[in-house]
């Protein structure tokens, strides 16, 4: 159910709701890198197949992907890993360029992308800094019988338009049904998008911003907390944590810090 | 191989697939047959969902899973919610198995060899003449010969019933041997069953080697473990001491390379530390450092010492003591390439010791001895190490030994034996070979008779835990699906096979769900059985604490004078780089690459998909003349092969690293002709007193091959190559 009111752009980031604020917290401590969050959304959303050419072309979609960050010269080297997907801005810069109003803000704080609306401009996805809006250049093909396994809750999006990460919609409004149905609030951590739900170490986190005891609440206030290109001010619905340098942490205990 | 031999195979792959093409049109038609409401199944409603829990039986640990199924076809796969193991979650392999259940060139139906061995042409049969052919060749057979993966539960039950009849014999065979982390667990604990490592609650943890969050032993247990390790405000070390960096190396506060081979060395470095500097408070380092050897033995490895062989400074050797002992409960483990070489059972072993100088054994966080398996579902059964398999090839070459009827389930030695073991003429001289899977690999397109197995998704079974996360775990697997081919279970297919052969004396199941459920009905008792079975079905299995615990052994049975030089096949003026293959995250040693998925999956620290590369550091890339892109030989004293150059900096100057997984002839069109197969170039040589095979022992050199070709990696970097003109760019499918 979403307003006709809501599909416009507004000034205010987190307009006040009734309802709740979506949001995710990404504790790069925790992360390994391990891609079981990148497979779990393929096959929740179904991604097309990134054969070989497609991924050299640089058009292979991963609706969650984790970057990768060597730091430092071999022998003190070092990687990082940072799990990038759509940041769900407050003031996004997807929203504002899309002359068809395929992409907007909807009342829960999630970046919606109206495919049948899309009319391929790719202006989203070139005013998007975090690059993780996805052009389907081609049809998606399943060759029988691959095609059993498409999910019948999530539309298969055709060539010559833009999808993202929905932050798996069809679950949060399925939760929302069930919680409707047996009149109770939805539950923190009740609300597992496909990427939360598979991570092995828990460094996903999912829940509702406008649930001050959240463990996404509570989490997005750590000292460690950061946004993704704070300074570019998309208040994105996506908080990371950064990763914790022990002997960093020792320098400062021992200088007193 | 030869080029004619390699096009012979090819032409074999091409005939092979137009005779699956005629089979995948009659079996989905059987599955999609339009049914009346009316006749469907009581629990199914049309776009209901249904979830199941069920599991890969044989996977790494032993995961259940539960797949979401809709009209009948499965959709999604997630972890099992409270099964301990994997608490509820999955990794990327768990992820993808739904694409490798319809994955439409599975093997679908029973094939028939046509021509001469190897040559990979078959003709497509059914499944009594199938039966026929395996009962007339297998009744006449004096030794007959059975090769599985790893595997326990009413799989060697059913086994049990057929060797009770015949002369046979069961071989395991690992595509990663465990064998050397199992002996140096008995050597230095007394254990005869692998250990819980209680990486959850460690203040430390100092991995040798041991890629724990992506292929060790039970990497999603491991993986929840150390999301739990990693909480605040207790929030645990991690060191990484290893050749290569891994996954797991990536992620540690302090990773530290050793020279390949020294680990062992470096870790009675540590233990000198810890007892020359008294970091444990007291002197529970005593007891264990007199056993081994004592404190002078020990000296003989101070950190000056031993500097110059491990590569590892002095300071830094402290530093690691310092940390490790300075924050209890501190665990040691290892793996990965530091237990592939010549002295790799001595290498694990010094690792392990650590465990009891600083005492962490059998508490919270340290190494706990695990329940044994319960009586009604039997454990692991032993896998068989590299050295026996190379045994075998010998004896069957020089004819000292005869197999004249052998059965390959869901393995494939022929692909991950070193091409010097000579196994792919060794399964030439056996009479009568038959191969199982769910996919033709390098050993089936040998065989004589290939029979298509089940999908994980598509059978009944069930599994002990190995290693069980500190209790006594046993998983259920049921059909969540109905087969789209014409497969069947392979205990299905053994039970059909005994009963066929020994009519006087014939299993007492007709099917493997009955095997399972009678195994079931053991271990949970028959009062109130028909729901404790819906429960262990629904539940993904039944946990508890279990009995057996082994006591640890009052003093190791290992020696420090026992740890040897490594030996490495190659000589150094000649082969100048250490190789080390790697086993790949997304499938692992290969098993899995017939996956898309799996196979676009960027490998995490290099982001590469789809093929096979050599990593190299920028240095020994430049001195080599070659840059990203670049494609090289890799030769060995044993063979070559093709990769593609990535430079990255966490590479060890000396090293060579290279994936293992792919350069497959037979398959699906996902991984047929992709990359290179790193195992068979590598040097038959084994672990000393394990018997596993040495995969981190051979050296190499590098040569440019004078041609480039572009990775695909996720990563953005320019070509250096790119004169700023546009890559090609290909906007059309097809």
């Amino acid at each position: 159910m979403v307003a006709a009111a809501a599909t416009l752009p507004t000034d205010d980031p987190h307009p006040e709701t009734d309802g709740h604020r979506w949001g995710m917290v990404i504790d790069s401590d925790k992360c390994t890198g391990c891609q079981a969050c990148v497979v779990a959304c393929q096959s929740e959303n179904n991604l097309a197949l990134n054969e070989e050419n497609r991924v050299i072309e640089r058009r292979a979609k991963t609706w969650i992907r984790i970057e990768r960050y060597w730091e430092g010269e071999w022998p003190n080297a070092k990687a990082r890993f940072l799990p990038v997907l759509c940041q769900h801005c407050g003031n996004a810069p997807c929203e504002t360029v899309c002359p068809v109003w395929a992409t907007y803000h909807n009342p829960d704080g999630l970046n919606v992308q109206v495919y049948n609306r899309c009319i391929g401009t790719r202006f989203c996805a070139n005013a998007c800094p975090y690059s993780v809006r996805y052009f389907n250049f081609w049809e998606p093909e399943w060759p029988s019988p691959m095609d059993r396994q498409l999910n019948p809750d999530v539309t298969v999006r055709t060539k010559g338009i833009v999808e993202k990460c929905t932050f798996c919609i069809h679950r949060i409004n399925r939760t929302k049904r069930e919680a409707d149905r047996d009149g109770r609030p939805v539950a923190d951590g009740e609300v597992e998008p496909a990427c939360v739900q598979a991570c092995p170490t828990t460094a996903l986190v999912f829940g509702d911003l406008n649930d001050s005891d959240s463990k996404v609440s509570e989490l997005s206030n750590s000292k460690r907390a950061y946004s993704l290109l704070d300074a570019l001010g998309t208040t994105p619905a996506i908080t990371y944590l950064k990763k914790v340098d022990p002997s960093h942490v020792d320098e400062h205990e021992e200088h007193g810090h | 191989m030869s080029g004619i031999a390699r096009r012979r195979f090819l032409t074999g792959a091409a005939a092979l697939a137009g005779g699956a093409t005629v089979v995948a049109c009659a079996a989905p038609e059987r599955e999609s047959r339009v049914q009346s409401f009316v006749h469907s199944p009581e629990h199914t409603l049309p776009g209901q969902e249904l979830w199941f829990a069920t599991a890969c039986a044989h996977s790494t640990g032993g995961n259940s899973v539960v797949v979401r199924t809709v009209d009948g076809r499965a959709k999604k796969v997630e972890g099992t919610k409270g099964f301990p193991v994997n608490l509820g979650k999955t990794n990327v392999r768990g992820q993808a198995g739904v694409q490798s259940l319809y994955n439409p060139d599975r093997l679908k139906t029973p094939l028939r060899r046509r021509g001469p061995r190897g040559e990979g042409r078959f003709e497509a049969i059914g499944w009594p003449e199938a039966l026929d052919l395996l009962t007339e060749n297998f009744s006449s057979a004096q030794n007959p010969l059975i090769v599985t993966g790893p595997t326990s539960g009413t799989h060697l039950r059913v086994l049990a019933e057929f060797l009770a009849n015949s002369e046979g014999r069961h071989l395991v065979y690992e595509a990663q041997d465990t064998a050397t982390i199992r002996e140096a667990a008995r050597l230095i604990f007394g254990y005869t069953r692998l250990p819980h490592f209680d990486i959850a609650n460690a203040g430390a943890v100092l991995s040798f080697g041991a890629d724990f969050l992506g292929t060790w032993l039970s990497p999603v247990h491991y993986s929840t473990a150390y999301g739990k390790f990693r909480e605040e405000p207790h929030r645990g070390r991690l060191i990484q001491i290893e050749s290569h960096m891994s996954l797991t190396g990536a992620n540690a506060d302090h990773w530290v390379y050793v020279n390949p081979g020294q680990e062992g060395a470096l870790a009675l470095s540590i233990a000198q530390v810890i007892a020359a500097e008294n970091l444990t408070g007291d002197d529970r380092w005593f007891d264990p450092v007199n056993a081994v050897g004592g404190l002078d033995a020990l000296n003989a490895y101070a950190p000056e010492l031993t500097a110059a062989q491990t590569g590892v400074a002095p300071e830094t050797v402290r530093e690691i003591a310092r940390e490790f002992a300075g924050h209890p409960p501190a665990l040691s483990i290892a793996g990965g390439a530091g237990l592939a070489q010549t002295n790799g059972l001595d290498n694990a072993a010094a690792a392990l010791l650590l465990n009891r100088i600083v005492g962490s054994t059998g508490a919270a966080g340290g190494v706990r001895p695990n329940p044994a398996a319960p009586s009604a579902v039997p454990g692991s059964a032993a896998a068989t190490p590299f050295n026996q398999w190379g045994a075998l090839s010998t004896a069957l070459l020089d004819g000292s030994e005869t197999v004249d009827a052998a059965f390959f389930y869901d393995v494939d030695p022929v692909y991950g034996l070193p091409a010097s073991t000579r196994f792919a003429d060794a399964l030439d001289a056996m009479s009568f070979v038959v191969g199982m899977g769910t996919f033709l690999n390098e050993t089936l397109a040998r065989a004589d008779l290939v029979l298509p197995a089940t999908h994980p998704f598509e059978e009944w079974g069930d599994f002990v835990a190995d290693p069980a996360p500190n209790m006594e775990v046993v998983g259920y697997q049921q059909p969540v699906v109905t087969s789209w081919t014409n497969a069947r279970s392979f205990g299905d297919v053994m039970l059909a096979l005994t009963a066929e052969l020994y009519p006087d004396s014939p299993p007492p199941w007709t099917t493997m769900r009955d095997a399972v459920r009678d195994g079931a009905q053991a271990l949970i008792g028959q009062e109130g059985f028909d729901h404790g079975w819906i429960e262990l079905l629904r539940t993904g299995g039944r946990w508890q604490e279990g009995e057996g615990r082994e006591d640890q052994a009052d003093q190791p049975d290992w020696h420090i004078n026992l740890l040897a030089e490594p030996v490495f096949a190659g000589d150094t003026t000649e082969f100048d780089l250490h190789l080390i293959p790697f086993e790949n995250v997304a499938f692992g040693a290969g098993s899995e690459s017939a996956n898309p998925w799996l196979q676009a999956t960027p490998d995490p620290l290099t982001t590469v998909t789809w093929t096979t590369w050599a990593e190299l550091n920028p240095a020994t890339a430049r001195r080599l003349g070659v840059k990203r892109n670049d494609v090289v030989h890799i030769d060995t004293p044993d063979g070559t092969l093709r990769a593609r150059v990535y430079e990255a900096p966490v590479v060890p100057p000396d090293v060579v690293a290279v994936p293992i997984g792919q350069g497959r002839e037979f398959g699906s069109r996902w991984n047929v002709d992709r990359g290179a197969n790193v195992m068979q170039t590598l040097a038959a040589q084994a672990v000393a007193g394990s018997g596993a095979l040495a995969w981190g022992a051979t050296r190499a050199r590098v040569r440019p091959a004078g041609e480039h070709d572009r990775l695909p990696t996720l990563e953005v970097i320019e070509d250096p190559r790119n004169d700023g003109e546009a890559p090609p760019v290909r906007i059309t499918s097809g």
